[in-house]
């Protein structure tokens, strides 16, 4: 009894969990076609992430580092990352070392650098945020505020 | 007993030291250290769980994280005791659940739970520092002669 209720169980919960999963991919298809076609493209050609990913692919170079992610609007760079478990005795110095780069790099950017890991998380979330639903650069600007707020805490 | 002090005794009491350290039991030092270090090791793991938490579902940086998370090992500390639990964790573990800030919790509690019968002010409120008074005690201290340190290095020695 017990084992065909949980057989019916079973199979309604694949049934319907398939169901949705198409639904949804449909729907993002949907999305996909409708900003491709329409306003999508203006907001891109603000917030093109260009520098955002020379500044990954520079980065991510160095022997110390683990991990990068960077998003970036027209003014400001934010740029996290992880830095090797053994290389983090030199975590000050690796920060100044990547801190120079980027403003070598990009004199007209606000750099904003972080090896901390609630910052890289927020970073990844954003850049998906970004890239999936396309938020406009009045939120970005507002959300990197808040994370360069949140990287100057100490206490 | 040191060799010095040793010489002191009459030989009867000599006789005596060498036949009770033969007797006597040894402390088991390998296995307690391996029980501190896997308890301690523990403990801290929980610690760091707690601390991610904080981080994800909160505002909270790496940087940040520390004070919620040593109040939370804390306060589960403090109730651990008062359950009667920790006082077994402790049998096990030894220094393993001594050493990690949940001690603290843990000599606080225990000695107000102690002294209850004392009353509350003259038992409770007078001797519940009792052990962890020196503990704040030191740690100010060490903070404080740390910090001389640290800043007489950077000012003078050019360090940092």
């Amino acid at each position: 009894m017990l084992k065909k209720l949980f057989l019916v169980l079973f199979i309604f919960s694949i049934l319907f969990g398939c169901a949705k999963e198409k639904e949804n991919q449909q729907q993002s298809l949907q999305n996909f076609n409708i900003t491709r076609t329409s306003t999508k493209e203006t907001a891109d050609a603000h917030l093109n992430q260009t520098a955002a990913k020379q500044a990954v692919q520079r980065i991510s170079q160095k022997r110390e580092v683990k991990d990068v992610v960077a998003v970036n609007t027209k003014k400001k760079l934010l740029l996290a990352y992880q830095v090797k478990h053994l290389q983090r005795f030199r975590m000050k110095q690796i920060e100044k070392e990547v801190k120079e780069e980027l403003e070598n790099l990009f004199p007209d950017y606000d750099v904003i650098i972080s090896s901390d890991m609630k910052l890289f998380w927020k970073t990844e979330e954003l850049k998906r945020k970004l890239s999936k639903d396309g938020i406009n650069e009045k939120e970005v600007n507002k959300q990197i505020k808040k994370l360069e707020k949140l990287s100057n805490e100490l206490t | 007993m040191a060799n010095e002090k040793r010489k002191n005794l009459t030989p009867v009491q000599q006789e005596y030291h060498l036949f009770e350290k033969e007797r006597e039991t040894k402390r088991p030092l390998f296995k307690n250290c391996v029980r501190a270090f896997l308890v301690g090791g523990l403990i801290c793991v929980i610690g760091q769980a707690v601390s991610y938490f904080y981080m994800y579902f909160f505002d909270f940086t790496e940087q940040t994280v520390g004070n919620p998370t040593v109040a939370t090992m804390v306060f589960i500390s403090m109730i651990l005791t008062g359950i009667g639990v920790y006082d077994r964790i402790a049998q096990f573990a030894g220094a393993g659940s001594a050493v990690p800030v949940t001690g603290f919790g843990n000599a606080v509690i225990s000695a107000a739970i102690e002294h209850r019968t004392e009353g509350f002010v003259l038992g409770v409120g007078a001797n519940m520092f009792k052990l962890a008074g020196s503990v704040i005690l030191f740690g100010t201290f060490a903070a404080f002669v740390v910090a001389l340190v640290k800043t007489i290095l950077i000012q003078w020695g050019g360090l940092g």
